[in-house]
């Protein structure tokens, strides 16, 4: 009996016939479309009995203008919206999708936070996005758009006409508020009631939107106890540009130079993640030696985002020569980015079953001189960093967080495995060559901001022989397959791991020539959303140490 | 661009950039000798001369000393940027005159014209002082720097112990930059300066006694001729190498009186926004961060004169460029620390400083006595 068939038993077992299972083309993961009420009773079920313990992402769909693509299976429990939950096992290393119907008129859904942390800001984004409320949402208010925004923009009616965006005095604005709205800057408030109880010890301080600190436009709202962080609250959502939006309006070509842009250091992971989602619907595989470029490339971008995580992560603790020298190095990585795909910053080298361009002989042959003396250099940097015993004790001890606590808050890549969990979806849930090829998963015990330096030092190594070694074994053929026109029907998720850990695409087609819905992701959305827990009690200092450990990119975030 | 090492060596365009860096410092520092001697030809008049007025030479002595500190503050951030970057692996300042050395220049030219902002719910006098409440003690205390035997603004008996009170002025000026903008960011990194001033301000001054004790005066020339003649006939007798121990105290508490990688945390930038300069602009900027540079030159300049033998050298070489060599070598290892190192933070610094700098201190200055004991009597 396989994994899938086992866990289906055992939810068939506990809940009986009241859901709809299924299982995909590829036994990659379970479908369970489920009624609204049993939602919680089931991810509870599923977290605490059967190990689910990393929820993936939450997906709000707004399925009223859906002609094809669906499942019959759905028809059971149809609903104009509907809410599509992926929980990840990292013991069984399998997916399971939870779908609930929910009514267009008063959309409400059960909150899950209680579950899982990490479902907190996603939920949001949904309340935000699709205006999907949740009961017992701690913290419910808009996340990515402004306070002020009218309407949610990833439903299908919404009017996109300019002028028609703010609300106006006459509009009800009950409609955007729910019982336990909190007023923008809850941290204002609270402040506000200890002046009145003269307990006034405490200072707001606004890390953002333009801090140097901060590796991009976000707002930290810090409440300070002298140097001491006593709470923390985000904003986020200033370079938020509608990419999920502007896919429902763009052809499935058409979106792929867009998919490069949710974050500029990442831009090939997204840009596969997409590619892979839509490929899985396709049921189309790229040739080997497309499968092998994609491996490279994605470790050469993730040793430029790498290097310029370990740039940043030196300014931020005040070494400033450390910038200098990782840059030189990057920059080889993006000349031979370049050399590859034709650019340096968003490469657009995804292609649906294949990549864009080949490489020759004269790319393999640098592609192997860099990686020897990256390593050299590698060992450079480790005596900079870590010879200083100052580094070590700014970063040891310092944003911990416990295996436990990790999964809880969805963290994912280098920030989960330096706590010891040995999650990486290059191993788990294989994608490109990576199943071809011989390679570890670094990981470290203590959770700190040293541990994930550690982490993400020791990936840069591997990394490198990864590419060493699918330079060695390079197939020969096609780096494209002909699949005409595109017009896909059906829904698929991809994970890849990129830089900063798991970007998750959610694509549904229905057979139309756009994409019906793209849902992302991002590894930094989620992972900044621990900032908090991480955050809580260390000083200000320590606090830029652990956005740097953290490694966000706005662009990523806001999407 | 370069992508094997041999491409890396392009960079490297031979020593002149150093050498006319190091002759562009030592124009500045000449500068300085230059009103020296006017100064000593002064002295030479005799006390009635009209420019030996106590208010005359005053006035002119303040004016010039701004003019070539300030110039001298001004090239000093010239030499650490082309340092760090040679450090860096990059060329540096190298537009505005041959090999940058206008780059100074036009910084000042530009920051001369930039819009002076006092925000609203500034404290606007407060505000308005503060660069000169915190700029001008940091000033006076070169009056009794001795650059030479012969030349000392102003040689009085307790120049030492009077650097150390006009030192202990600046933070004054600096609480005042932190509270007139109304900003956070200033207030925070005032507090942080305050706070790091004063947990210093004591194991330097205890560091201090040693050489002191050694040259029975307070007077920084006394303190010099105590450091002449040689050891075996070839070391010299600074207090550096009997004192090794109290060098490397007060070494640490100037760098961290000063400010810079790796104890900036007042104006960290990736923290607090260059803390308490954050609100300023234009000159009042200009002299809040000058503030640290002056620090520097004064510090090291004191570091020379307690522990390096001050003027002193053999010969061929006069008493001032030996000081001023000497100067530039304890400024340029300040400029590597910076490149190289990391910031500590706050309660670190508070820790290194009260919990084992001072007790360190203090014990450095009981073997002193002891030492100083069993063997002048």
């Amino acid at each position: 009996m396989s994994v899938n068939s086992e866990i289906i038993q055992a939810v068939k077992d506990e809940f009986g016939e009241g859901m709809v299972y299924a299982v995909d083309r590829k036994e990659r993961r379970i479908v369970l479309t489920v009624k609204r009420n049993i939602l919680k009773k089931l991810c509870k079920f599923l977290k605490e009995k059967l190990e689910f313990d990393h929820l993936t992402s939450i997906a709000a769909v707004d399925r009223s203008g859906l002609v094809n693509g669906m499942i019959e299976s759905r028809l059971l429990y149809y609903d104009d919206y509907e809410m599509v939950y992926h929980t990840w096992s990292h013991s069984k290393k399998t997916l399971v999708e939870i779908k609930v119907a929910v009514p267009k008129k008063n959309p409400s859904a059960p909150s899950i936070t209680d579950v899982w942390s990490t479902a907190n800001w996603q939920e949001r984004e949904a309340f935000d996005l699709m205006g999907v409320k949740f009961s017992g949402h701690p913290d419910l208010r808009r996340i990515l758009m402004p306070e002020w925004w009218k309407g949610h923009p990833l439903r299908k009616d919404y009017e996109m006409s300019p002028g028609k965006w703010f609300l106006s005095d006459e509009d009800e604005k009950e409609e955007y508020v729910l019982d336990n709205q909190k007023p923008v800057f809850p941290l204002d408030q609270k402040l506000a009631e200890n002046v009145k109880t003269e307990q006034i010890s405490e200072m707001i301080l606004r890390i953002g939107p333009v801090h140097p600190g901060n590796h991009g436009p976000w707002l930290i709202n810090l409440k300070l106890d002298g140097e001491v962080i006593v709470d923390l609250d985000t904003q986020i959502g200033y370079q938020h540009r509608g990419l999920e939006k502007i896919a429902e309006n763009r052809t499935w070509t058409q979106y792929l130079p867009l998919s490069d842009r949710y974050c500029w250091l990442t831009a090939l992971s997204n840009n596969l993640s997409y590619v892979l989602a839509v490929e899985d619907i396709l049921d189309v595989e790229a040739p080997a030696r497309a499968q092998y470029l994609r491996t490279i490339m994605l470790e050469l971008n993730r040793l430029a985002s790498h290097l310029l995580w370990l740039a940043a992560m030196g300014i931020d603790l005040g070494n400033l020569s450390g910038f200098f020298y990782t840059f030189r190095e990057r920059e080889w990585m993006l000349d031979l980015l370049e050399m590859a795909a034709g650019n340096r910053l968003n490469y657009n080298y995804g292609r649906f079953g294949g990549v864009t361009f080949d490489v020759d002989d004269k790319f393999v042959k640098k592609a192997k001189t860099t990686m020897k003396i990256f390593r050299a250099r590698l060992q450079e940097y480790i005596d900079l960093y870590d010879g200083s015993s100052i580094f070590h004790a700014r970063t040891k001890g310092v944003g911990t967080i416990t295996a436990k606590a990790a999964k809880d808050l969805g963290v994912t890549g280098p920030l989960l495995r330096c706590t010891g969990v040995k999650a990486d979806a290059r191993k788990d849930d294989p994608y490109a060559a990576y199943p071809e090829l011989d390679f570890k998963i670094p990981t470290r015990k203590n959770g700190d901001v040293y541990a994930s330096y550690e982490v993400r030092m020791d990936e840069m190594q591997i990394s490198s022989e990864i590419i060493d070694q699918a330079l060695d074994n390079l197939p020969k053929g096609p780096v494209q397959s002909n699949l005409g026109r595109i017009e896909p029907v059906g829904e698929a998720i991809s994970r890849i791991e990129e830089p900063r850990g798991e970007i998750a695409t959610y694509v549904i087609g229905d057979g139309n020539d756009k994409p019906y819905r793209v849902r992302v992701r991002c590894a930094e959305y989620i992972n900044v959303s621990a900032l908090g827990h991480m955050s809580r009690g260390y000083k200000i200092a320590d606090l830029i140490a652990i956005i740097g450990g953290i490694d966000p990119c706005l662009g990523g975030m806001d999407r | 661009m370069g992508l094997y090492a041999e491409d890396q060596e392009q960079l490297y365009h031979g020593p002149i950039p150093y050498i006319i860096l190091l002759a562009g410092a030592a124009v500045a520092v000449g500068a300085i000798a230059a009103v020296g001697i006017v100064f000593s030809y002064i002295g030479s008049l005799g006390p009635a001369s009209f420019w030996n007025n106590p208010w005359v030479r005053g006035i002119i002595g303040a004016a010039l000393w701004a003019a070539v500190v300030g110039a001298g503050g001004l090239y000093l951030t010239l030499l650490e940027r082309k340092f760090m970057a040679r450090v860096q692996v990059r060329y540096g300042p190298n537009r505005w005159g041959p090999y940058g050395l206008l780059q100074p220049v036009a910084d000042a030219l530009k920051l001369m014209r930039k819009e002076d902002i006092i925000p609203d719910a500034a404290d606007s006098l407060v505000m308005r002082l503060a660069p000169i409440v915190a700029f001008a003690p940091s000033f006076m205390l070169f009056a009794a720097v001795p650059w030479t035997a012969t030349y000392v603004a102003s040689e009085m008996d307790i120049g030492v112990l009077y650097i150390v009170a006009v030192t202990s002025l600046t933070p004054i000026g600096v609480l005042m930059a932190g509270w007139g903008p109304n900003n956070k960011y200033n207030l925070l990194g005032a507090m942080r300066f305050a706070a790091q001033e004063l947990a210093y301000e004591v194991p330097l001054i205890l560091a201090m006694i040693g050489p002191i004790a050694v040259a029975q005066s307070l007077n920084g020339v006394a303190i010099v001729e105590a450091q002449a003649g040689y050891w075996f006939g070839f070391i010299p007798k600074w207090n550096i190498f009997p004192q090794f121990f109290g060098a490397i105290i007060f070494f640490v508490a100037f760098m961290a009186e000063t400010g810079r990688i790796p104890f900036d945390i007042p104006d960290a930038e990736s923290e607090v926004v260059h803390g308490f300069t954050a609100e300023y602009s234009g000159m009042k900027f200009v002299m809040l961060l000058l503030l640290e540079y002056v620090h520097l030159i004064a510090g090291a300049a004191l570091f020379v004169v307690l522990y390096m033998g001050g003027y002193l050298g053999p010969s061929p070489i006069n008493q001032f460029a030996w000081f001023t060599l000497k100067l530039l070598f304890v400024i340029l290892l300040m400029m590597l620390i910076r490149a190289v190192w990391f910031r500590v933070r706050i309660d670190q610094i508070m820790n290194l400083g009260w919990k084992i700098l001072l007790p360190a201190a203090l014990i450095n200055v009981g073997f002193i006595g002891v030492f100083l004991a069993l063997t002048v009597q």
